[in-house]
């Protein structure tokens, strides 16, 4: 792990030296003045200490503003002369560790330097760590939302890997979009009328042709609302949200920043927890079924409800594959979203077929 | 549950203006089975007591011994389905409601009476249980399987996240349901259920646990192996205490020996006491076991249809 730190003085520096020669800890002290210029150059993979006692009270305030808009930043505070009186706002502010007077003299040891590490990797599991997670993640060329990135390279079809193969997983994104728009981590960037890539997801309640001819209307109607508002709220931790419904299911968009696609994970626990969803959530002894496909595509986004003389060819796609391929509660995904499935996860998802151009897995059903 | 003055003097209105002393003094009874009215007013028995009067000791004594909250169940009741075959109009009871309400409590209609608004908090008796009373409860057990080893291969923080996330899945999943971790020892820990259908949730909790560990498993684990649990749902009688230590009776050893005798890693296992309360949609996905002493056992485990890949 490198570690960066600006500092001006015997005793900061000295402080560190318990993690000096430790193979896991690689040290490096930069002075106090060029803090901001050499934070541009730093790589994402540093943990940055800063000294503040060479700085005035203002200048502080400042200074730690600016640390806190520093988006990708893992740093932690050196204070020798303890000016900080609420340290609790450090870390709401997004400081990683707090160096007082005490420990200053005591100095910081390895163990509790992996602690801090062990702390910013659980926040920031995809993160600037020095950790194959990072390695992927600048593979990708991760941009801010909205920016435009021209197709990587490399893909799992050029280095002729089969479509589902654990091995072609980990390749970087997306061999069939061919304009790369993320939409970023959550919807705080995404405007309507601008095009983006998003995930996304198409749930149908199985069989309802014969919901009609079988159950009540009262029945129909309260199992319908009892599943819109479960996806709902089951896809709402990952910051996805219900985009086009109909009565027995719909499209969900996840934002997407090109590192990770949690979508994944809702979708199988939708899938592994179906019985236990029927029998809890919706309103009826029946056990229901549903399908699910999930894909990673542009698309404009509109407000929800100002949907309908959208063109596009992602919605196109998933909703054919949802309507006319997929099988009876299935969870199919795209070879699009198969490089963000986790790892140990992916054997769980067996090629299936090509279908309108799109390259489909299927998620083994638990028994 | 504190009582305010607005609420014991709402109380003896409604008790005063809806019932005659006597009816009072019967409705008491159904608590405190030898109340005596006269010697606790202190009026002789030759004098009639007023009704105001006898209302308002009836309150005081019912807030003082704790049961002023199964006395306003009783109330309730008696509006809904009468007393000693007179159907009463209790007034002020729905501000007697909201009042209560406003404390922290919901008024449970399947059960008959209030309990804490899960919302608001979550104590180990819900709020209305008494310490040392025997109830039917339905205990989900869980221990995680091989600890001393976890302990000793991993650093002491990798193995603390790891518990500590197992922790949170188990809590999370119980507190749904309205059910109560009562107990968590580092390397396992107890819940308890014991409103509505007990047996299905604490059922379903245990299945949701299994699953979310798979996810956990192989998504964010630390370990470089799996974290695996067994764990146990049995039912029965059991004295509540607010200490867990001061719990010891047969379904508690009970539970802990089907955990640790009869379920293998990974696995649920049920008692038939719980199994023959599931709803058919559950209990069609357990299996029965074979067990020594013709113990009927019922047990649950992940399984997945053939063709895994890699």
């Amino acid at each position: 792990m490198k570690i960066a730190v600006f500092e001006g003085s015997e005793a900061v520096r000295s402080c560190f030296k318990l993690l000096d020669g430790k193979k896991d800890f690689a040290l490096s002290f930069l002075p106090w003045q060029s803090l901001k210029k050499n934070l541009k150059g730093l790589e994402k993979n540093v943990f940055v200490y800063i000294d503040i006692s060479h700085y005035e009270e203002t200048e502080t305030e400042k200074i730690l503003k600016y640390l806190s808009r520093q988006k990708d930043l893992k740093y932690g505070i050196v204070d020798p002369e303890e000016q900080i009186l609420d340290v609790a706002l450090l870390f709401f502010s997004g400081a990683f560790d707090y160096i007082g007077r005490k420990l200053i003299k005591e100095g910081v040891r390895p163990l509790r330097m992996k602690k801090v590490l062990c702390n910013v990797q659980t926040k920031h599991p995809q993160g600037a760590l020095p950790t194959e997670a990072m390695a992927h993640t600048a593979a990708r060329g991760e941009t801010p939302a909205g920016q435009s990135v021209s197709k990587p390279a490399v893909g799992g079809e050029k280095t002729g890997q089969k479509a589902g193969s654990p091995k072609g997983k980990k390749q970087p994104f997306l061999a069939s979009v061919t304009d790369f728009k993320p939409s970023g981590r959550n919807w705080s960037m995404v405007k309507s009328g601008q095009e983006y890539t998003f995930s996304l997801m198409f749930i149908e309640l199985d069989h309802h042709g014969e919901f009609r001819k079988n159950l009540g209307e009262d029945i129909i109607d309260a199992t319908t609302y009892s599943f819109k508002n479960l996806v709902q709220r089951l896809v709402a931790g990952d910051h996805g949200r219900i985009w086009i419904w109909d009565d027995f299911g719909g499209l969900v968009l996840f934002p997407f920043d090109g590192t990770k696609c949690d979508a994944v994970i809702s979708c199988f626990r939708l899938m592994l927890n179906r019985k236990i969803i029927c029998i809890e959530e919706l309103s009826s002894r029946m056990l229901f079924s549903y399908r699910i496909v999930l894909h990673i595509g542009n698309t404009i986004y509109r407000q929800k409800g100002k949907t309908g003389t959208l063109i596009s060819d992602s919605i196109n796609s998933i909703y054919h594959v949802g309507k006319k391929f997929a099988n009876p509660g299935n969870l199919y995904i795209t070879k699009e979203v198969l490089p963000y499935v986790p790892e140990k996860l992916s054997t769980y998802f067996l090629p299936v077929a090509r279908y309108e151009g799109l390259e489909l897995l299927r998620m083994l059903l638990p028994l | 549950m504190r009582v305010s003055g607005w609420l014991v003097h709402l109380t003896t209105r409604a008790l005063a203006e809806s019932m005659d002393v006597r009816t009072m003094t019967h409705l008491v009874r159904r608590l405190i089975p030898n109340y005596d009215i006269h010697d606790r007013t202190g009026f002789p028995p030759n004098i009639p007591i007023p009704n105001k009067n006898a209302a308002h000791q009836i309150v005081m004594d019912m807030k003082e011994s704790e049961r002023f909250l199964p006395f306003i169940n009783l109330l309730i009741s008696m509006g809904d389905a009468g007393f000693m075959g007179r159907r009463y109009k209790v007034s002020h009871l729905r501000e007697i409601v909201s009042e209560i309400c406003k404390t922290g409590f919901l008024y449970d209609r399947e059960f008959g009476m209030f309990v804490e608004d899960p919302l608001v908090r979550r104590t180990s008796n819900w709020g209305v249980l008494r310490e040392g009373e025997e109830y039917i409860f339905t205990f989900l057990r869980l221990d995680i399987v091989g600890n001393s080893e976890l302990v000793r291969v991993y650093p002491s923080e990798v193995v603390q996240v790891s518990y500590t996330d197992l922790r949170n899945i188990l809590q999370t999943s119980i507190e749904k349901r309205n059910g109560r971790l009562w107990n968590w020892e580092g390397d396992g820990g107890l819940g308890s259920f014991y409103f509505s259908q007990k047996n299905n949730a604490a059922a379903l909790c245990a299945i949701e646990v299994i699953h979310e560990l798979f996810l956990y498993n192989h998504h964010s684990c630390r370990l470089d192996q799996p974290l695996r649990v067994r764990i146990a749902v049995h039912s029965g009688q059991c004295q509540f205490r607010h200490n867990f230590e001061d719990f010891n009776n047969d379904t508690m050893k009970q539970i802990i020996d089907m955990e640790s005798i009869y379920t293998k890693p990974d696995s649920i296992t049920f008692s038939s006491n719980v199994y023959t309360m599931l709803d058919a949609g559950i209990a069609e996905q357990l299996t029965p076991m074979k067990t020594e002493k013709n113990l009927m056992l019922y047990s649950y485990e992940l399984k997945w249809e053939k063709g895994k890949s890699g």
